[in-house]
């Protein structure tokens, strides 16, 4: 099969040359990535079902997320997917063959289904066994998922004091305390209302935007060792804030080596929690400019991601937001600030008339730069006439995107024929991974009231080249750490965390595409900074599989 | 097919009806006929340009993007030299290109209209043609109307290029003429903090979230677009946007259309607000009492009825003997649930009541219905 840019020069080869021309004077098309989808063929079933009632409850819009890791540490990545009731979430394990079955049941996954209408997918190694634990977030109580080790769960809520009821949704793991243990951090969107109702401006019933709820506090639940935690959001500060929030993350945004936290509110100024060291946070996202944006709106915010855009070695935050905003590209500056810089990347025009939910930043043609995928769907009825046989796609769905970085930070649709993007659908969860173990990445997505699905990477060509980084800190992976690639002409940098996108997780392996180089040396120096600002650098072949280990240097 | 459906129900599922939302899919039947007739109209032999405005406003005015845009592309073909067409036309959800072109073609036909000026340099700094936005930005400045956001514009487009001294000293320009728009304290705050100024940075993202955002100017256009609305909802935004402008009979005007459909108390509560607006708490809680299908546990109604409670309060120590207004007291009680309080003040009411046969028998048949509520 001809590669996807085959096809492009194939295609341009025929048109006149005036408008070759033009072309030429536009730039250099993005070269699109092809994604195969490989549902069926993987086995696959997981669909998150929950259909609009006739009150419209704001919890059926909202879709729900996944994660896409390794729970039986057998090398290959698992999909675990939070979903509605009553079907709860579902565990899928890759078996050597390379396909997927549902181990739900076998895992004891399955008795969380019993109340909860599931949201989102935390994962974290929280007590330091090497093994990645679970949390569960839900319209209703939260659970954590034990992982014993031998492929299944135990649910450990009860023992934890993790009590989280309400409605929870993204939540992330880092070490706010420097304690050595991975602490808990959980965003809370509205008090439910099911009273509520709304409609469109002609009058026809739809979902209510949210600042028509009372907003809920966030949580801050500090690791106290062996799997308990205490709720330290009164203290901390954080639980004064009552804000809507979707997205979070966990890094060290002013370089002071303690993690501070992003959260993304739906409708109301983010928040940027910065560690004041003594246990509290302060919100400073103004006058670190990621509350609103450029114009001073406050926008839908939904998904996050974290990953250095423009290659300046500092990281950039990706928000994504309702139609009739833009997608907000917040760029990384001097002294700890960022800049909405969505206007020079491209990524305003590209994404105006789409609700973003999944989002991630990724190397999907391994040239090096960081791509961006997002996950779009309506959370509000199109504005087109209603009539009789709108399907739910119809009304809600809309493409996905694929997003490709010329290298300076400027982004153009790179969907070409990926079946990634051919259909309208309700997408909210969203993790891109090397599920095939091939070095380039894949797509997982969950979509409202659809089967999720898999996309298979195609689109690389032989020749090109990448380095996967396994960075642990004792038996953990060193969530919190950046890990610069030097490779002479060029540094890339990666984060190293499972948070992804919309209440979704995933493997926090880094990857780095190392493009089509001419000449490749025999080592490339990486250097790792650990989240408590230590500093080690080691050399590395510039390909393949690597597992560094803090102290240790690369695992044999 | 079947196979599916015996699995699905096997493990829970429960598929999708092809056709639940069908029920749920007819407009209003005001908003309806009003696009009927706009529609007839616009198809007479002959219909003129307005004709196809017209129909392509009231179907924006209800949201419905997607055929107003192509009633406006008509009005256009029919009358390109009428500028209110692609300025509304670009706020049909379309593709960002595309309405930025319709926004300058409106922009070429008139540069007076202060709110298409500040849309169209907002739209070129999204897009990132900060060069055209610093020239629309620029003349903008020299005009009454649209002076301090094209000035705020002109410091964000600086801040852009990173030139902080030049955004700095267009924003101490703004602050300095006492600006009270909290946008400009909002961008004020970063600019000063990648200056290095932490302290004024602090001081100024606090005045931004005390002023909140500026008042966006004013639209005659959009206003007209918005007056064609036959659907609550959409009056009800009017209203409140007339409010925020302090128009306050254009508001009541907007929001007494909306409660002939109101069906959800939305209305009654933009009412009370509004009453509070103007100070008249007698109206408020009569409104506010009425607008409980908003829910009982709503923020805006909360706030309404803690202020309607406030102001009776303030009433109240003015004119302690007053039987009336001891009774609006009880009633602002009871409207924030405070039913103990409620009986107490209501049976003082009653003491001042009296001879008062009508307001005795209101406030008999209140102190009923409280004590079933303690």
């Amino acid at each position: 099969m001809p590669s996807n840019a085959a096809l492009v020069l194939k295609r341009t080869a025929l048109l006149p040359a005036l408008l070759l021309a033009l072309l030429a004077s536009l730039g250099e098309p993005a070269e699109a990535q092809t994604f195969v989808d490989v549902t069926d063929q993987l086995g696959i079933d997981f669909r998150h079902t929950a259909p609009p009632t006739s009150t419209h409850r704001l919890r059926e819009i909202m879709g729900s997320g996944l994660a896409a890791f390794d729970y039986d540490g057998d090398g290959d990545i698992d999909l675990l997917f939070a979903g509605a009731l009553p079907r709860g979430p579902a565990l899928f394990r890759r078996t050597q063959h390379g396909r997927y079955r549902e181990v739900t049941v076998a895992a004891g996954l399955a008795a969380s289904a019993a109340s909860n209408y599931g949201m989102g997918v935390a994962i974290a190694d929280t007590d330091n066994d090497g093994d990645l634990d679970v949390y569960l977030t839900h319209v209703g109580a939260d659970q954590l998922w034990q992982n014993n080790g031998d492929g299944t769960f135990s649910d450990i809520t009860e023992t934890s004091g993790l009590v989280a009821d309400g409605w929870s949704t993204a939540a992330t793991f880092c070490d706010v305390d420097r304690g050595g243990l991975l602490d808990l951090y959980v965003g809370s969107y509205v008090q439910p209302d099911p009273n509520r109702s709304c409609t469109t401006a002609g009058g026809v019933p739809d979902y209510c935007p949210p600042n028509v709820y009372e907003p809920a506090s966030d949580r801050l639940f500090l690791n106290r060792g062996s799997n308990t935690f205490t709720d330290v959001g009164e203290v901390s500060g954080i639980a004064k804030a009552r804000s809507p929030a979707l997205g979070v993350m966990c890094h060290d945004f002013d370089s002071d080596h303690r993690a501070d936290l992003f959260v993304a509110n739906d409708g109301t100024p983010n928040h940027l929690w910065i560690n004041q060291g003594d246990g509290t946070f302060v919100d400073e996202g103004i006058v670190r400019g990621v509350a609103t944006n450029l114009f001073g709106q406050a926008e839908a915010g939904m998904g996050v991601t974290l990953g250095d855009a423009d290659g300046d070695l500092r990281l950039d935050l990706f928000v994504t937001h309702v139609d009739g905003e833009t997608n907000t590209l917040y760029l990384g500056q001097a002294g700890g600030v960022m800049l909405d810089g969505t206007s020079r990347s491209n990524l305003g025009m590209l994404s105006q008339r789409l609700t973003g939910f999944g989002t991630s930043f990724a190397d999907l043609d391994l040239d090096g730069d960081l791509d961006l995928v997002v996950a779009n769907g309506r959370v509000r009825r199109a504005s087109r006439t209603p009539s009789p046989g709108q399907s739910y796609g119809d009304i809600y769905g809309e493409p996905d995107q694929l997003l490709i970085n010329d290298g300076s930070g400027r982004f153009e649709d790179g969907c070409g024929t990926s079946s990634f993007c051919e259909h309208r659908r309700v997408s909210r969860g969203l993790a891109v991974v090397d599920l095939d173990q091939d070095g380039d990445l894949d797509l997982v997505a969950s979509h409202s009231n659809e089967r999720a699905r898999i996309y298979e990477n195609r689109g690389r060509p032989e020749a090109d080249r990448w380095l996967s980084v396994r960075v642990l800190d004792g038996k953990r992976d060193a969530i919190g750490a950046e890990v610069v690639l030097d490779l002479g002409e060029r540094r890339l940098l990666r984060p190293v965390h499972h948070t992804s996108g919309y209440l979704s997780s995933r493997d926090a392996t880094a990857v780095f595409g190392l493009g089509k180089r001419s000449t490749v040396s025999e080592t490339e120096s990486l250097t790792i900074r650990w989240s408590d600002g230590g500093l080690e650098t080691f050399d590395v072949s510039p390909s393949g599989r690597t597992i560094v280990e803090r102290g240790r240097g690369l695992a044999p | 097919m079947f196979a599916d459906l015996a699995k699905a129900v096997a493990l829970g599922v429960v598929l999708v009806a092809p056709h639940w939302a069908l029920a749920q899919s007819a407009l209003e039947p005001q908003v309806e006929q009003a696009i009927k007739a706009a529609r007839e109209r616009a198809t007479t032999e002959d219909a003129a340009a307005r004709d196809w405005g017209r129909l392509a406003m009231v179907q924006q005015a209800h949201g419905l993007l997607e055929a107003a845009y192509s009633a406006y592309v008509e009005a256009m073909r029919r009358d390109p030299s009428d500028y209110r067409w692609p300025f509304l036309a670009a706020a049909c959800d379309r593709d960002s290109d595309v309405a930025l072109g319709h926004l300058r073609d409106a922009y070429a036909l008139e540069t007076n209209d202060a709110a298409l000026s500040q849309s169209y340099a907002d739209a070129l700094t999204r897009a990132g043609d900060l060069s055209e936005a610093r020239t629309v930005y620029q003349r903008a400045a020299g005009q009454v109307a649209t002076a301090e956001l094209a000035q705020l514009g002109l410091a964000r487009l600086a801040l852009l290029d990173g030139k902080i001294n030049e955004s700095l000293d267009q924003l101490r320009l703004l602050t300095d003429q006492g600006s009270r728009n909290g946008d400009v304290y909002r961008l004020l705050a970063q600019v000063l903090r990648r200056d290095g100024n932490h302290s004024d940075a602090k001081r100024a993202a606090e005045m931004a979230l005390e002023l909140g955002h500026g008042r966006q100017p004013i639209s005659p256009v959009f206003d007209a677009m918005r007056a064609h609305a036959r659907s609550p909802g959409v009056l009800i935004d009017t209203g409140y946007r007339s409010m925020a402008r302090f128009e306050l009979d254009s508001a009541a005007k907007s929001f007494e259309a909306a409660l002939e459909w109101d069906r959800s108390g939305a209305a009654r509560l933009a009412l009370g607000q509004l009453a509070l607006e103007q100070g008249d708490v007698h109206q408020a809680v009569h409104h506010l009492e009425r607008s409980r299908e908003v829910g009982p546990d709503a923020p805006d109604l909360v706030a309404a009825t803690r202020d309607a409670l406030e102001y009776s309060e303030r009433a109240h120590r003015l004119r302690r003997r007053d039987a009336a207004t001891t009774y609006l007291l009880s009633r602002a009680y009871a409207l924030n649930g405070q039913f103990d309080d409620a009986v107490q003040t209501a049976r003082r009411a009653r003491e001042l009541a009296l001879g008062n046969e009508e307001l005795l028998t209101a406030i008999d048949e209140r102190l009923r219905e409280w004590e079933r509520e303690r």
